[in-house]
Order: C-alpha cells, then structure tokens, then sequence
C-alpha cells in the first residue's frame, strides 16, 4: 500500500523521539527518494528560522518534493499521521511564517523553480511556486513586460512565499501588491487535495477566494503553481534622488506630492544613518549636511485604449514592443512633465540636492543604493532588527519623531529606510546581540513604535506578515469579533492545526503550550 | 466622529438579523435587473422580509491627503464621488453600461462587483477596500481590514465580501482608497449616452479572444480592448458564444444571470455559506448555487 494512504507499519507513536523521526524520514524518502529528504542536526538547524531569527522551532526533517501531486503525497501522509507542516520558500520571511512551529515536517520549494508556460499574448505566466521572483520578469524582459511586485529580497524570494505574504516592494505605490498580480493558483489543500483556483480572465462571479489565498502566509494550503499577471515595462521612466536638510522636509514633501494627484511608481525615503551606512558600504555620495533622502520614479506607460464599437470602430492596443515613437515620446513628455512637478514641490521643502538619473545606468545605481540599504547597515552594527508599521501617510513626520525618541530612549541606534509614500515604516534598530539588555530594549522599543502605528489608524504590518512574530499584536488592532471573523475565513481552507499551526491567529488550540518552548530560544 | 449612530445603525440590522429566518437584502434597489432572486421590486419576498441598507449612509471618515475615505454602504456613489470631487479625488469607477451604478449605493457596488471600464488602469473594487465593517448572519458585527493603504495584517476577510451579493453578511461601512481625479481623466474615459435596455449582458474573455468576440457580438453596446470585456444587448432566449476561461452575466433572467460552473469552485463557495450563514439567511438563490 501507498505510504500516503495512512499510518502504515505501525507508527511508532509510542516510540521515541528519535525513532520517531528516523520513521518520518524513512516514509518521506519513500514518496520522493532519500537524496530529497533532508535530516539531522545540521538540517534542523539550518531550517529552524526563516529571516526573522528571533523564534526558532526545529523541524524533524526538510522535504523537497519536485511536484504538485509530491507535495501532495507528503500532505496526506501528513493527515494520516498527525504530522505538522509548514511550506518555505526561499527562508527570506520577516514574520517567521516559515518556522516549524510545532515540528514535524518542512515542505520547502527549492526544487519546484520552473517556468512552465509563458502567454504573451494574453500577458500572463504560469510557474511553479519555488522560482525566484526576479526570473519571472527576466523571462519576459525581452517582451517588454514584467512581474510587478517587486521585494526588495527580489533576486532569491520565491513567488509561492510573496504570494503566501502577499509581499510589496518599492513600485506597490502606483502597481499594487502581489494579490493584484496573480491571476490563478494550483494549490495542495491542508487535508492534501490538489485545487485550481482562479485562472486567465479575471474577475467573475462568486467569491474572492484567490484574495484570500493570497496573503493566507501559507496557513490555508500550499501553493505549488500560480498564473501571473504580466505589465509593460514603462516607456518612460524618470528617477531622482533628493537630498534633504530635514526629516520634517522630506516627509511632508512625500505628502505635498500625493498632494498634487501625482503618483510615482516609486516614493522611498533614507534618514540620515542608513545614508551612512551606504556611504561606508557604497561610497555613496551627498551633501554633508544632509539629513533625509527621497528616491523618486515617475513612469508612464502608454494610454490604455478603450472606446465603444461606434463610428470610429474598435482601435487595437499597440504591441508593446513596438510602441509608436509618438507614443514614447509622449510617454516621455508625461513622465518629464510629472518629475518637473516633483522637482518644484521638493524645492519648495527647501530640498539641497535634487540628482535625476540621465541613464539607466544611473537609475540602476539609485536602485541599489535603495534596495541594499538594509544590508549596508551590517556596517554600523553587528545585528539589526527591522520593524514593518503602517501609518496614514499624512501621520510621518509625527511618527518618525517619535521612533527617534523611542531610540534615543532606549539607548539603541535606529535607522530609516522605507515605502514613504504608502506609509509603510521600517524602523531598523541595529545593536549587538551579545547584551541581553539590548535585545530587551529592542522588543520593548518596537512594541511601542507598533503600538504608536495601530493608534495612528495604521496597521502592525504592511507587507512582512503577522506569522508568528506578531501574534500577539493583533488583538490590538481587531476585536474578539472582529477575530472571529477572519477565524471564519480561515476554517474554509483549513479546520485542522497540522497545516502551518500556530500562525496568523491568536490563542489557537495546541500553541499555547508550545508556544512557551520556541519563544524567543534565540536569545 | 459619526460613531456612535454608526454602530446604532449597524446594530438595528444586528437587531433584525436575529428575528428573522430570511432576507433579501438591498441597498438602493438600483441593481435589480442582475439580480438573481427572484424577489425583484415587484414582487414580495416570500416567506421572508426585505432587510434595506440605504438608510445607514453617510460620509464616516475622509483623509485627502492619505487619499483614504470611510463611508456607510447605503450611500450613493455620487453622493460620494462628489465629496471627494472637492479635494481633486474619486473612485476611479468607469461605465458599467447602460444602467450606470453611480445611483445606486456603494455597498450594493460592492456586493455586485460588476465589471467598468477603467479596471484594466485602476483596478476594482477588490483592489480598493481596505477595509470592511459587516454584520453576520449571526448577528456579529465585525470589521476587517484596516484604513491603512497598505495592510497584510490577518486573512483579507473583506475579499470575500466583495461580489457576495449579500450572501455572507451584510456590508455596512466601506473603507477604501482613493485615485487623483486627474490621473483618470487624463485616461479620456467616453461618457455614453446609452439606450437603456432590460435584457443586457456583460462577458469577459481573454485578450486572445477579444478580436473575434467583437465580431461575433452584434449589439454590443460597449466594448473594453484593456479588459476584453463587452457590454451587450443579450435577450433572454439568447445564448451568447461562449469562449474558453471566460464569463459572462446577464440581466433579467434570474438564475441564469450569473452560472458559476466550476467544481472547486462551487465546493468552496458551499463550504464558505456554510459557515457564514449555515441556514441560508442572507438572500437565498442570490448565488445561484445557493
């Protein structure tokens, strides 16, 4: 009999531990061959956090099926047999929705990276969850489109993990977050049922369970393959980096932009210690007496054509390859138009320095100045802890006051760099984790900023997840009812605790206990 | 600042939710003709009673310069429209075809979730709630969501509810962003002046198909390339060509004014009433399925 059809050859439940996880092994390496399974000390270890290292819970063992129907074997076997799992990406998870929380078993996608259809025609993609997310837009690069959500851990975090967190990036102000860019998935359900959901047309009757999916941070099954949207690449494009003599000036600059109906693809803001760090790490260069920088891109893509079958007929869009030169140049006329209007309003906040990118060389350098500005901060300390708060954007410039004064309260450094125009903080305080008193402070000092963010009218998290991170938070932000409610939705998908237990919701049945076991080991 | 005549109101429909075995609920009954019950104005609900939102209305909430506003769902969309109007803002809602949904109340658009034509640039209604509050068939008054524009704080509960056509709970207040007034006129949208007729359909294909849909629909009365999505005069003994993926709504034909065909799909949908209002409360047949 299949090895998935239940507990076979006497479980040795009442074994112990390690008998019980050579059983495990054994079964699993059954389904998907020895040389996939990985065990052992160093594997446990390996897998026992995500990026979020505070927690740690280790697995009994990794598996890496290749396939949908694998990955479903494993999960019924699973069922059959009372074994926890948890599905992992990548590992580059700020919430820990990839630790095992209870044990058992770790389905990681490593090896389910391919493309496996590609309809440019119909602007969409279907791959398997475990590719990288920047391969999708690599792959259609040459067809001038691209896959929008764009994390800045782009180059390595998979598309099944930024659907499981519902990821943003830096271009969400303007594109959207991921759950606007899939369009359908394949998932294994947590009893071990293969499921279809969505697909190429979007839109129609019944209910959003696709929405819902998106953003489950992997508590509602395992997705294994997704269609995705696929957007032009902009015709235009323009980027700036502006210098500014103060936070105040640069955030409420962030504010007068939205102000004047513009909205940039991209809106980021670098206080002065993150410019620090990547003047030691990238020699990157600025007036002295700057305080705050904000990174700004203006795009356009072509006027999206629609109109009624009348008299002038129906108007195919262009083929976005060979866009008309009319087209480009009125793209760059908008887009010119747009930074003009961003440059005026900046002068107006008393910006000292305003740089635009005159190519895409220079763009590509703004960029990555953006998005290694958290590595570049292992240059001021040993360890760093990065926080994901959400407040109204008009609240910055009070809310960025007070995460200096919580800082400087605390005694720890702390360092700003994020999604200004969508309000989405990332307060990272950096310290050294060899004083306990640190690491104290820290906790205490984000709590408070996370506090702050839900009296602001904000959230707890704006694209990094609750997982089990910020469990206890969220009775901060919903009531019993409102609980209740999301409870509901998730028992659609899932009314047991083997599939990613002890995530997302509070106070579930066999957490509590075990919570106390991997709650902060790390320290 | 309106608060506490909020949740009096909320709670009024809490306090009827509980009486009563079941309700066609209704905002401003301007959706009636894509409506499945068969308890369209004219007609008396049955066995059951006609729960109306309309009167929990108003403006809750509005923060320009976040470009995020909260509002009670028996408002009317133009109502609100021309509260943001005033600060260069919208709800970036193109035409719905001939039976425009600016009168009808915001709670209904978003229980409906019918197709415009600015989604393809703007998106819908899914992508701009942040946050709901509804009232359960239970009689629980829940929010979900937040007013934060960007927000993956627990399950996205308020996804659920938008296209429900009132079948898992009642929508109350709406929280969602909001676009420049400027970025979508600068899109040209043509205002049209329609005939308004009572058999009317709306398909969406895919964008390979969109070229010989176009030739196949006759009367159509608006076509969308961007979202290859028609608006089209369909009566009601008429079958429409159907393409691969696609889907297609109608008016006035009752059941058949939405088909939800796909078997997962149908088990899910089943799997989530039974949850949300395990004795078929909320505006039973509304689904079709159910």
């Amino acid at each position: 009999m299949s090895a998935a059809d239940g507990p076979a050859r006497g479980s040795p439940s009442h074994h112990n531990a390690s008998v019980l996880e050579e059983w495990i092994v054994d079964e699993l390496s059954g389904m998907i061959g020895p040389e996939h399974v990985l065990s052992g000390p160093s594997a446990q270890r390996a897998y026992d956090c995500d990026a979020y290292t505070v927690d740690r819970s280790k697995p009994t063992c990794v598996a890496l099926p290749a396939s949908t129907e694998q990955v479903a074997r494993i999960v019924r076997w699973c069922n059959a047999n009372q074994v926890p799992f948890t599905a992992r990406g990548a590992g580059t998870g700020l919430s820990g929705g990839a630790l095992a929380a209870l044990g058992g078993v770790v389905i990681s996608t490593k090896r389910m990276n391919k493309i496996l259809e590609i309809d440019i025609e119909n602007r969409c993609l279907l791959a398997q969850a475990g590719i990288a997310n920047k391969r999708i837009s690599d792959a259609v690069a040459g067809n001038g489109l691209h896959f929008a959500p764009d994390p800045s851990s782009q180059t390595i975090s998979t598309l099944g993990g930024n659907i499981a967190e519902n990821s943003g990036g830096p271009h969400t102000l303007k594109y959207g977050v991921t759950v606007q860019h899939i369009l359908g998935v394949t998932m294994v359900d947590p009893l071990g049922e293969i499921l279809t959901i969505g697909g190429k047309v979007p839109g129609g009757p019944g209910f959003d369970f696709l929405g819902l999916i998106v953003g489950g941070e992997g508590t509602l099954g395992i997705v294994t393959e997704a269609w995705v949207k696929l957007t032009p690449s902009p015709a235009a494009v323009a980027t700036a980096l502006v210098a500014f003599p103060t936070i105040r000036d640069a955030t409420e600059t962030v504010a007068a932009i939205i102000a004047e109906g513009i909205i940039p693809a991209a809106l980021e803001m670098m206080d002065a210690n993150i410019l620090k760090a990547l003047k030691l790490a990238f020699g990157l260069e600025y007036p002295e007496e700057t305080q705050a920088m904000l990174l700004v891109e203006c795009d356009c893509n072509r006027g999206i054509a629609f109109q009624t079958m009348g008299a002038s007929g129906f108007q195919p869009e262009d083929k976005v390859q060979d866009a008309p030169d009319t087209h480009r140049l009125e793209a760059d006329a908008t887009v010119q138009l747009e930074m003009k209007t961003v440059q005026a309003v900046c002068e107006q906040h008393r910006a000292i320095e305003i740089k635009v990118a005159q190519d895409e060389a220079e763009r590509a350098k703004m960029w990555m100045v953006r998005k290694k500005g958290i590595g570049a901060m292992g240059r001021l300390a040993p360890t760093i802890v990065t926080h994901d708060g959400v407040i109204p954007r008009s609240k910055l410039p009070e809310m960025l006051d007070f995460v200096y004064a919580v800082a400087s309260r605390h005694g720890i450094g702390v360092a700003n760099i994020f999604h200004a125009g969508d309000g989405n903080l990332h307060p990272c305080f950096y310290f050294d984790d060899r004083d306990p008193k640190q690491i104290e402070a820290v906790i205490e000092a984000g709590e408070e900023i996370i506090r702050r963010c839900i009296e602001l009218g904000g959230s707890v998290t704006g694209e990094h997840g609750i997982g089990v991170e910020k469990i206890d938070l969220m009775s901060l932000m919903f009531t019993p009812d409102d609980l209740e409610l999301q409870a509901r939705a998730k028992r659609i998908f899932n009314d047991g605790n083997l599939c990613n237990p002890c995530k997302v919701l509070p106070n579930q049945k066999s957490c509590v206990e075990h919570k106390a076991r991997w709650r902060g080991v790390a320290w | 600042m309106t608060e506490p005549s909020i949740l009096r109101e909320a709670e009024e429909i809490q306090a009827a939710i509980v009486t009563g075995p079941l309700f066609v609920i209704e905002g401003r009954g301007t959706n009636w003709r894509w409506r499945t019950c068969a308890l369209l104005p004219k007609h008396e609900p049955g066995p059951g009673r006609k729960l109306l939102t309309r009167q929990v209305r108003g403006l809750v909430d509005y923060s320009p310069e976040d470009q995020v506003v909260t509002v009670r769902a028996g408002s009317r969309v133009f109502e609100i429209q021309r509260i943001l109007a005033e600060h260069g803002q919208c709800i970036p809602l193109g035409s719905c075809g001939p039976h425009g949904l600016e009168y009808g109340s915001i709670g209904g658009a978003v229980a409906m979730n019918l197709p415009h034509t600015l989604e393809a640039r703007f998106g819908s209604w899914r992508d701009w709630i942040l946050g709901l509050r509804v009232v359960l068939a239970d009689g629980t008054i829940a929010k979900c969501g937040s007013h934060a524009v960007k927000n993956v704080a627990g399950y996205d509960a308020h996804k659920l509810f938008v296209g429900s056509r009132g079948t898992l709970g009642v929508i109350v207040e709406v929280t969602l962003r909001t676009a420049p007034i400027s970025a979508v006129e600068s899109q040209n949208p043509t205002t049209l002046e329609l005939d308004s007729s009572d058999f009317l359909a709306t398909q969406r294909v895919l964008p390979s198909d969109f070229e010989t849909a176009r030739e196949t629909i006759t009367s159509a009365y608006l076509s969308d390339p961007a979202s290859s999505t028609f608006w089209f005069g369909c009566g009601r003994d008429e079958n429409p060509t159907r393409y691969p993926g696609d889907w297609l709504l109608r008016t006035m034909c009752g059941k058949r004014n939405l088909e939800i065909t796909d078997p997962t799909q149908i088990r899910l949908m089943k799997r989530a009433k039974e949850i949300f209002d395990p004795t078929h409360k909320l505006n039973p047949g509304e689904m079709g399925i159910f």
